[in-house]
């Protein structure tokens, strides 16, 4: 093992966070220095040049001074046994540099700690210093050729049914943690004693995950029986009454990884098979997606939430026989922050387990995970929600504490797909079972199992084997592979295709032959290891990301193959399609065959489930209203997680890759984020698009089950209501329900609220929720100095509506605008002045919880206020449009005031009720800004939609940059703009405090300060309008274009379109086509090397792909020609 | 990427490296940019010009050998493109400068102009409507499409 050592680790002010945390912790450290440290494993030495070489290869990164480390030495590593995503990658550069004897590099940090401390400080700081999910520490920096050991495989075991029975099975069971319920067991006996011999470990690891309640959804699809009374639908079947009441433009539901809606056409830009980007015109339908990673992210959440998102990214390209996700979504719901020195007054201290990651840290952690994974897969992130809640309230079932200890993650997204593309395909006998993407290794096993337990019930060491690690840059190199399959339209050669999720291999290709009408016969060897050690189970059931199951009829295998290759994507062919419907799993290694089932005994087992349930009614209490001055509630309520800024979890993500992004939650020349949802083109020649938003209201569900799902669904209508969308019916939603099955009152709740969308308010709107999903152990329980404690989060649906737009120019943002002559402000209150204050933030920010909350009252009110705005929206009357949400009219209202960068005054003596209900109630509506000459043609628009008596002109902007609310001639509020931003900028500013270099973070809040900026502004030295390049394209030459890519990169086509607009030919050029002599670039006039995270930027951005160059004969001699060389980011 | 190639293209000894975000965090912005007066074909008859930009990356601070490099590369007029603030001054300041670069460097060309470098994103908002504002009177194509078509125009 060559040790080589790397650049300083630690830049001033983390080194300062360091010591901070140590202090926090009473750990006696004086200083701290970290450098990298860099291990490469030989296979022959490496000469003098070779040496140098490498040493080069892992130069990188800023200039940090270096000095002699002094104090005591904790390296910390991947753990070992593991590969990590850095080695592979790192790996591959030295490869394709020539370095072809590394057999692999690994990288630690090595801290070197000063200060007094006894063994057991270290060890304490050693846990500080390092995730122990996937990293280890030593002591010693040759410590570190753990990483490089081999480890015989293991074998598989098998239970001793047929001599121990049952017994053995259920014994079996709890020290293995199988997961296993009873009657599955009975079930298990009764099937192998049929089959004449006991099953083996891996079958058992198999059979849970393939039938847990994450993979089979027992509860959504059980027989019901409530207070006695027998219900005739499962929650799934009044799911899918939405469909069956009303299945127009849906192309695909319940049956695939997402949904597909009708699109637009327009021209789907791509390279034709010489390579030549051009337009194709064509069908581009509309795909969905939203799932939750909620127990993984409360155990470790950055890759918790990171994989949330990798694992419905593939969703979106495993949908059909393949497909393009194309923007995403991340949403958190968690107990209180309780920020050091911010604690809001609301925040009580109610306790938790200690392996629960404080609501703190899973949001600093989190969207950090969730935002990386999305930047380096190259997918704009243009949506999302944030809420926290945990309080002591007299709910359903009594005095207890509600809230989000098991937090909620929530990622999805849209994406596109081919007409022909979406259904699947025939799975041909024969066909090649192959797994495209990264190697397995040993985590993330039993995920499935262990997500539907409670958090706290299962075993310690079982939460942690059930995280998993991410790496999305092997997710990237997979989703081109796909693109170019799709690409090839009728030859697509994906017959079928699914993501490894829940339960790995195990559960995804016995799903991918049952769903194709066939068995399948596997190599287990076959699958690409990264941990020889792993025992069959092991290497058959992991959940190691990045990986898709698919079927390639054999005839088109060579093609399949062919592409993997130019993309360097790793596959593998794992199996082949069998007649028989059996499953065997062969393994050469120890010569036995570990899995020798019929499919019909490991999925035939009826997971029919039936919940006997007794309803519960929330009492509730009036809002206690008399110490509640307007004053203190503005301050508390522009604190509140749920209504403050929320910069720090979006300029964390890319919104602008794929260059079709119209519309990102910032917002304005000032780039407030208050955007009411995303829009995206659907491709680069067309104003057609795609529109999506969200909508929750959790905390309603603690008095309302009904009211909480209806007021879900309303939101994310009223979201959307500002894009050009024209008819519900070219909206579909998501569902994604989260429940604590089995508290009191719970389960017949969900029922209430599954009813009240999917039987109700749905059928109602002609609306349809072909896709979603459900997690159905949302509470927290743990013993504290031998009390029982629990946390419960409130029933939670979480929905998202998905639309085509009609023209994405149309959208209206919160954005006042102060450039378009004299204008009003009118609400329209679907609430009706009936000021119902239960469940608000206002009555969370002061403890409360009150009685009666919201409701949709009249979907017919709705559908009226959805079709006016519509209307509006297409007529171009809106000059801004705000929903009204958490916070009431007096948040909407200040949100639009910041982001128009302009004072407000508002009159509401013709609204009904108190000062604090007027402001602060939270009924469903919204607020538009109307020019005055339109101000008559809008009252017409609202009136014949039957909403006269709902709309009230309510105000209008000021010169003054004060936010004034009046009153019966008193002023309510009377504040500037800016004193109120600040205030609402608190937290966002606080957080990135924490998280970033706080020098930055004060930078950025100071600059709000500035009551004059004057925002974003244009000035020109030409006219945007002359086409310089005209007259040369007019002679119809079109020089050639290098787009050049390498693995990892994702902002070539955006690229490839804008070299095509302006005249060229655009190629797609890929590193491999020139290390493999498949072409070189003297045909070209120019290149242009495209940003992304090429090899995952392992070795500083950029840097290892262009060393790849320098260090390869065959690229630096290829690259000398270029003419002309545009370089943007890397 | 290309800035670790200097010695594979003529004429830019003096381009820095691009690495950690002083934030030391991924920056996606929009960031007002004004083209300088440089060789650079690309941004031929832009001198001058503010425009709102995207800005997406976590290793984009230009960092030069040393404060005399810095100069070097002023002083060699290659400068391209600067971060400016709201009144349209270069910036050193969080988040209109996102990661920190001295003398607001966003881009560099070579000495000769056929090579540019740069880490915003032009490509991702050559339409007007894929910008996250734009003015009003905007139509399909965003100004950033000139440096496209200055690219055609140069090759002839």
């Amino acid at each position: 093992m060559l040790i080589l050592r790397g650049a300083p680790a630690l830049s001033d002010f983390r080194v300062q966070k360091v010591l901070t945390q140590c202090k926090q912790a009473n750990l006696p450290v004086t200083d701290v220095y970290a450098e990298f440290m860099h291990f490469a494993d030989l296979t022959a030495e490496l000469n003098a040049d070779e040496h140098t070489k490498l040493e080069k290869l892992l130069t990188y990164g800023p200039h940090i001074p270096e000095h002699e480390p002094q104090g005591t030495l904790i390296l910390v590593t991947p753990r070992p046994g593991t590969i990590s995503p850095w080695a592979s990658k790192a790996t591959d550069i030295a490869h394709n540099c020539g370095l072809t004897q590394v057999h692999r590099i690994e990288r630690g940090i090595a801290y070197y700690v000063e200060g007094e401390l006894t063994a057991e400080q270290q060890q304490e700081v050693a846990a500080l210093l390092h995730d122990r999910m996937t990293e280890a520490t030593h002591a010693e920096l040759t410590d570190a050729s753990k990483l490089f050991t081999n480890e015989q495989p293991r074998p598989m075991s098998s239970v001793d049914i047929l001599g121990g029975g049952r017994e053995a099975l259920a014994k079996a069971n709890v020290e293995q943690g199988f997961a296993l319920a009873d009657d599955e067991i009975d079930y298990l006996v009764e099937n192998f004693q049929k089959l004449g011999r006991n099953p083996n470990d891996i079958e058992l690891f198999m059979f849970a995950q393939a039938n847990s309640e994450h993979c089979r959804h027992k509860i959504f699809n059980a027989d019901w029986t409530i207070d006695g009374v027998e219900q005739p639908k499962s929650l799934f079947k009044m799911i899918k009454n939405t469909y069956e009441q009303n299945s127009v433009n849906v192309l695909s539901a319940y049956k695939d990884n997402a949904a597909v809606m009708k699109g637009s056409v327009a021209g789907r830009f791509f390279p034709d098979f010489v390579g030549e980007y051009t337009y194709h015109q064509e069908n581009i339908e509309i795909l969905m997606k939203v799932e939750t990673h909620n127990h993984p992210t409360a155990i470790s959440p950055f890759s918790g939430a990171s994989t949330g998102s990798g694992g419905e990214i593939r969703d979106e390209g495993a949908t059909g026989r393949g497909s393009k996700p194309k923007a995403g979504l991340v949403g958190f719901s968690v107990s209180n922050l309780r920020i050091p020195g911010f604690e809001q007054p609301w925040e009580t201290k109610y306790g938790k387990p200690g392996r629960i990651v404080e609501a703190l840290d899973i949001m600093i952690e989190g969207p950090l995970g969730g935002a990386a994974f999305n930047n380096e897969f190259g997918r704009p992130n243009l949506l999302g929600y944030f809420r926290t809640y945990e309080e002591l309230v007299n709910s359903h079932n009594g005095e207890e504490v509600r809230g989000y200890h098991k937090p909620i993650m929530i990622a999805g997204g849209l994406g596109n797909i081919r007409t022909e593309h979406v259904q699947k395909g025939e799975i041909p006998v024969g066909a090649k079972l192959i797994v495209l993407g990264g190697p397995a290794m040993n985590i993330g096993l039993g995920g499935g199992a262990a997500s539907s337990m409670a958090s706290g019930q299962s075993n310690e060491d079982l939460d942690f084997a059930s995280v998993q690690r991410e790496n999305p840059e092997m997710e990237r190199r997979c989703q081109e592979v796909i693109d170019k399959c799709w690409q090839l339209g009728d030859d697509n050669p994906i017959a079928f295709i699914h993501d490894v999720g829940a339960g790995g291999l195990s559960n995804a290709f016995p799903e991918l032959v049952d769903d194709g009408g066939r068995g399948g016969i596997f190599e287990l060897r076959n699958v690409p290891n990264d941990e020889p050690g792993m025992a069959p189970h092991e290497i058959w059931c992991n959940e190691s990301q990045e990986r898709y199951v698919l079927a390639v009829a054999e005839e088109n295998f060579e093609r399949f193959e062919q592409i993997c290759k130019r993309e360097r994507a790793q596959y593998a062919v794992i199996g082949t399609a069998t007649e028989e419907r059996h499953l065997r799993v062969a393994d050469s290694h120890f010569g036995n065959n570990p899995v020798d089932l019929p499919l019909e005994v490991l999925l035939g087992k009826a997971p029919k489930m039936h919940r006997d349930v007794t309803s519960k009614q929330a009492q509730g209490e009036a809002l206690e209203t008399a110490q509640i001055t307007v004053k203190d509630a503005v301050q508390r309520l522009l604190r509140l997680p749920a209504i403050a800024e929320k910069t720090f979890l979006i300029t964390i993500g890319d919104r602008s890759v794929t260059g079709l992004v119209a519309r990102d939650q910032m917002v304005g020349p000032w780039q407030v984020p208050v955007a009411n949802c995303a829009v995206t083109a659907a491709a680069f020649d067309t104003y057609h698009g795609e529109a999506m938003s969200m909508g929750e209201r959790t905390p309603a569900a603690l008095l309302n089950f009904g009211a909480s799902a209806r007021l879900a669904v309303a939101e994310s209508l009223t979201n959307i209501a500002c894009a050009d969308i024209g008819s519900l019916h070219n909206i579909k939603l998501s569902a994604n329900w989260m429940a604590a099955a089995g508290h009191p009152g719970e389960d017949a709740g969900l029922y209430e609220a599954v009813k009240a969308v999917g039987e109700e308010l749905c059928p109602a709107l002609g609306l349809t929720i072909p896709v979603g999903k459900d997690s159905m152990s949302m509470k927290t329980t743990w013993q504290d100095n031998g009390e029982d404690k629990a946390v419960t989060a409130p029933l939670s649906l979480v929905i998202t509506a998905f639309g085509r737009v009609e023209d994405i120019r149309k959208t209206v943002t919160p954005q006042l605008r102060t450039d378009k002559g004299e204008s009003t402000l009118l609400l329209i209150d679907l609430g009706a002045g009936q000021n119902r204050m239960g469940a608000s933030s206002l009555a969370q920010v002061y403890k409360q919880l009150g009685d009666k909350t919201p409701d949709v009252d009249s979907p017919e009110l709705l559908k009226g206020f959805f079709e006016a705005m519509q209307a509006l929206v297409s007529e171009e009357k809106l000059l801004a449009y705000h929903d009204r949400s958490d916070g009431g009219l007096f948040v909407t209202v200040a949100e639009m005031a910041f982001a128009g960068h302009t004072g407000v005054t508002l009159e509401l003596d013709a609204l009904a009720g108190s000062d604090l209900e007027v402001l602060f109630n939270e009924e469903l509506g919204a607020v538009i800004q109307v020019r005055n000459s339109d101000l008559d043609a809008v009252k017409a628009v609202l009136a014949d939609n039957g909403l006269a008596a709902l709309s009230h002109e309510i105000g209008t902007l000021n010169d003054a940059d004060q936010l004034v609310i009046k009153r019966g001639g008193a002023a309510l509020v009377d504040n500037s703009r800016t004193e109120l931003r600040l205030a609402w900028a608190e937290t966002t500013y606080q957080m990135q405090s924490l998280r970033d270099n706080p020098a930055c973070a004060q930078q950025e809040h100071d600059a709000k300060a500035d009551a004059n900026d004057p925002g974003l502004n244009v000035k020109l030295s030409f006219d945007i309008n002359e086409d310089v390049a005209a007259p040369y394209i007019a002679t119809g030459a079109k020089p050639k274009m290098a787009i050049l890519r390498e693995q990892g990169v994702n902002s070539h086509v955006e690229m490839a379109a804008a070299f095509n607009r302006a005249g060229f030919a655009a190629i797609d050029v890929h590193m491999s086509d020139i290390l493999e002599g498949r072409l070189t670039l003297e045909e070209f006039k120019g290149l242009v090397a495209c940003g992304g995270f090429s090899y995952g930027d392992v070795l500083g951005a950029g840097e290892g792909w262009a060393k790849s160059i320098l260090f390869n004969d065959m690229a630096r001699d290829s690259s000398k020609p270029s003419l002309s060389v545009k370089i943007p980011s890397a | 990427m290309m800035s670790t190639l200097r010695e594979l293209i003529p004429g830019t000894e003096h381009w820095p490296r691009f690495v950690t975000n002083q934030s030391e965090r991924f920056e996606a912005r929009v960031a007002l940019v004004e083209v300088q007066d440089s060789p650079s074909v690309f941004f031929n008859g832009m001198a001058g010009s503010r425009m709102p930009i995207a800005v997406s990356h976590g290793e984009g601070r230009a960092e030069f050998a040393n404060d005399a490099a810095i100069q070097t590369a002023v002083n060699s007029g290659t400068v391209a493109v600067k971060y400016v603030d709201n009144y349209g001054n270069p910036t050193m300041q969080y988040p209109a400068n996102p990661n920190g670069s001295p003398e607001a460097i966003s881009g560099i060309t070579s000495t000769d102009g056929r090579a540019t470098v740069m880490m915003p994103h032009p490509e991702r908002v050559f339409r007007a409507v894929a910008n996250s504002w734009h003015p009003d009177e905007w139509k399909e194509d965003s100004p950033w499409m000139r440096m496209f078509r200055n690219a055609r125009k140069h090759i002839g």
